[in-house]
């Protein structure tokens, strides 16, 4: 319970580091999506309360953007129920499947907030921004990969 | 009861609990979450300012015997240049007051701090809201009178900016060319920072660099705020109009204090 505890604390700090500290940071106005890639490592790596966790954070990040609550919780329940299903089915440090499935979670995330906002299935995506936020968002996912792999052996 | 009907239960009582929420009480807990972490992302704010300006600096290291070296050269054309501004200067002055026109005396403003931006979507969140006289609509800008967008949504202590870029955002512009003629377009918000310019006819000159004006024709924003400036133009054989990207100001300007002009209203539109 006190991990959990820990790991929503966290979650809710990265939330707000997304929102005021990394927009300083952007690439053509493009920042990763931490929340996202934490999410997705949690759900990838760690076996108990993902679904909590991703659907917690979903609900932290709809407060503080101007989405209804319920909006960003719903789909990150989503993802994390997806990412839990394909990592049995492929190696979980396999690199080829950690940037395709990571790329389809961002891509999905993005489709599921333009739907709810929109209620169409219309879904205009500049390519070239979704890239960029993409690549970020791996080099952070794989950073994170590793420090959490490290952690473990020690 | 069984474990599937339990978590059925809880599944209905959190999308009632969502429902409510969002029906009912979303603006009092989204001010209330603001309220408890605006310190923290006070501190963030500043400290990813402060941080980003550390890594461009770093960043420009290299460039800044160079730049420094082209400097003292310009300072002194500069200082001869002075001493005619100072006249020009004081005889502008004289006209602003004679014709009243100083901007500070059209525009009633209220300072806010900037907090947060959204990620997805092309959004900022300001420290001041209801209380303090906000409303939506109200255009906001830099101290350099740069426009940055208008108020998209009011809480109690928190309001929301929608940027120009946003994909809702559409508004009336005057290009300023080399050739001082005037030219009027629309521009429309792409996302992700990102602003175009449509229906200029082909015939009219645009250049980069080109500065862009808002115009009071829709009454959306008071005229002659600072947008950006041009960037590529899209020509066509096809079509009537023309289309540029305008590269906007705010991208660099998008610093901690901006200011609400409190006394424009907007038209709503039809």
């Amino acid at each position: 319970m006190r991990k959990e505890l820990f790991l929503i604390l966290f979650i809710y700090f990265l939330v707000l580091l997304q929102q005021s500290f990394l927009p300083h940071l952007a690439v053509r106005g493009i920042t990763p999506n931490i929340v996202l890639i934490s999410i997705f490592l949690l759900n990838l790596l760690e076996n108990s309360s993902g679904l909590i966790l991703a659907f917690l954070a979903g609900l932290i990040l709809d407060i503080y953007s101007g989405l209804p609550l319920g909006v960003s919780a719903l789909s990150f329940l989503i993802l994390a129920v997806l990412i839990r299903k394909s990592s049995r089915l492929f190696q979980k440090s396999n690199i080829i499947y950690l940037i395709a499935m990571f790329s389809f979670c961002l891509l999905f995330y993005k489709f599921f907030l333009s739907f709810t906002q929109n209620f169409s299935f219309q879904f205009q995506l500049n390519l070239f921004t979704f890239l960029i936020e993409d690549f970020l968002s791996l080099i952070l996912l794989f950073l994170g990969f590793r420090l959490i792999k490290l952690w473990r052996k020690v | 009861m069984t474990s599937k009907s339990r978590n059925l239960f809880l599944a209905i009582a959190i999308f009632l609990i969502l429902i409510t929420l969002n029906k009912f009480f979303l603006n009092e807990v989204k001010n209330t979450f603001y309220t408890i972490t605006l310190p923290i992302q006070n501190i963030l704010w500043k400290g990813g300012e402060k941080f980003s300006g550390f890594l461009q600096t770093l960043f420009e290291l290299r460039n800044l015997k160079i730049e420094n070296q082209e400097l003292l050269k310009q300072n002194q054309k500069f200082l001869s240049v002075m001493g005619e501004i100072k006249n020009l200067r004081k005889e502008n002055q004289t006209l602003k007051e004679a014709l009243n026109l100083e901007l500070e005396k059209d525009f009633e403003l209220i300072l806010v701090e900037v907090i947060g931006k959204e990620t997805d979507g092309d959004f900022v969140l300001i420290s001041k809201g209801e209380d303090e006289g906000i409303s939506e609509g109200m255009p906001v800008i830099t101290k350099e009178k740069i426009l940055i967008g208008s108020i998209e949504k009011v809480y109690k202590n928190f309001s929301r900016i929608l940027l120009l870029s946003n994909q809702k955002s559409n508004f009336d512009v005057e290009i300023q060319n080399q050739e001082s003629s005037e030219i009027y377009g629309l521009a429309q918000g792409e996302g992700d920072l990102r602003i175009r310019l449509k229906f200029i006819p082909r015939e009219e000159e645009l250049a980069k660099g080109d500065r862009v004006f808002t115009t009071v024709l829709a009454g959306i924003f008071p005229k002659g705020l600072l947008v950006g400036e041009i960037g590529e133009v899209k020509k066509s054989d096809v079509s009537a109009f023309q289309e540029a990207e305008i590269e906007p100001y705010f991208k660099r300007n998008l610093s901690e204090i901006l200011f609400v002009i409190k006394n424009f209203i907007p038209k709503k539109e039809s």
